[in-house]
């Protein structure tokens, strides 16, 4: 048992960036114009730091969590979710940032490559984790689009909104 | 993966407490919306024992599971005295029939005996029952009880405080500090 760990500076700073950029996507809507975050989900979102890992709730569902670890040989990223077009996303994301990832269709994607200079970028991806099933499903009943142009969808607005943050 | 759970500052834990201080001393009234409090007690001291035990904790995370089960299970009897408007101070939560704390029905009180429970782990933990009145009053009514599951809680904020530190909360994120 480790006590009394300080938190790692650059893990409170992603958070609090992921606080605002949350604050902020709450207030965009979708094409549909719908909410981009349902409220069970925003009203859900914590982040809890202890020395170098954080445990981060990204939704309602109760193990719908990540887990962060920052460190040069053993820093990584667990997202996990049993919804595999989320999945889908949350790999080409995490992939994008630069990490080296797994993605495990129905559990989750799990990344390695964390470090200090990059969390931030990784608070950014799990932002946009919230509610996505939620989106993509309104995407392809409400759009018309196919289930890969949601998903194609979903990826542009990271790169163009939320990556340049 | 370590777990986190519900992550309480102790800001909110005072104000669960400040919560039940009010409610207790407020005997004259029906327990309207007692039932949240409870839940409120139940569901901190369980993710605090969860917390506990996290932290080799194992005495202390018994204290609080026992005190989650005893505001769980004094839910039924607020919520039939706030239905049927009867006092607090009115409301029994057990008395002594035949050498046994019961409930009025004659069942046996689950919420006195969550606290004996809990007053036996705090006895362990800090050497002295966090109850004043459980035991020492007949009958044991609904006031004395949240009295009392006031003062265990306190007893558990203070451990908790003690030996596994605050947590700093802003926003959505909590960290841990040096204690």
């Amino acid at each position: 048992m480790e006590r009394n760990r300080v938190a790692s500076f650059a893990l409170i700073a992603g958070c609090r960036m992921w606080d605002r950029l949350t604050d902020k996507l709450r207030l965009v809507k979708t094409p549909e114009d719908r909410n981009f975050y349902i409220s069970v989900d925003f009203e859900n979102l914590n982040c809890v730091i202890d020395g170098n890992s954080a445990e981060v709730r990204v939704g309602s569902a109760v193990g719908h969590k990540a887990h962060i670890e920052i460190g040069d040989d053993i820093g990584m990223v667990h997202y996990y979710d049993s919804d595999r077009p989320v999945n889908t996303v949350m790999y080409k994301i995490f992939t994008d940032i630069g990490l080296d990832c797994k993605l495990e269709e129905n559990e989750g994607v799990f990344c390695r490559g964390v470090r200090d200079d990059n969390v931030r970028d990784v608070f950014k991806a799990l932002a946009m984790a919230t509610s996505m099933d939620i989106r993509l499903d309104w995407c392809k009943t409400l759009s018309g689009l196919t289930r890969e142009e949601c998903m194609a969808r979903e990826f542009n607005f990271y790169k163009r909104n939320v990556a340049v943050v | 993966m370590a777990r986190a759970g519900v992550v309480y500052a102790i800001d909110d834990l005072l104000r669960i407490e400040s919560d039940g201080r009010r409610r207790a001393v407020d005997r004259d009234s029906p327990p309207v919306d007692d039932v949240f409090f409870l839940e409120n007690v139940s569901r901190a001291s369980f993710e605090i024992a969860d917390k506990m035990e996290e932290f080799g904790l194992d005495k202390e995370g018994n204290f609080g599971f026992w005190l989650a089960g005893a505001a769980e299970y004094a839910i039924p009897i607020a919520s039939k005295c706030e239905k049927e408007k009867v006092p607090r101070g009115e409301c029994i939560v057990a008395k002594m029939l035949n050498g046994e704390w019961v409930e009025p029905t004659g069942d046996y009180s689950l919420p006195f005996h969550g606290l004996k429970r809990a007053d036996t782990y705090s006895m362990e933990v800090t050497g002295r029952r966090c109850t004043y009145l459980r035991g020492e009053i007949d009958p044991y009514p609904l006031s004395a009880f949240l009295n009392d599951l006031t003062a265990c809680f306190h007893t558990l904020i203070d451990i908790y405080r003690n030996k596994i530190g605050t947590y700093r909360k802003e926003g959505k994120c909590a960290w841990r500090e040096i204690v």
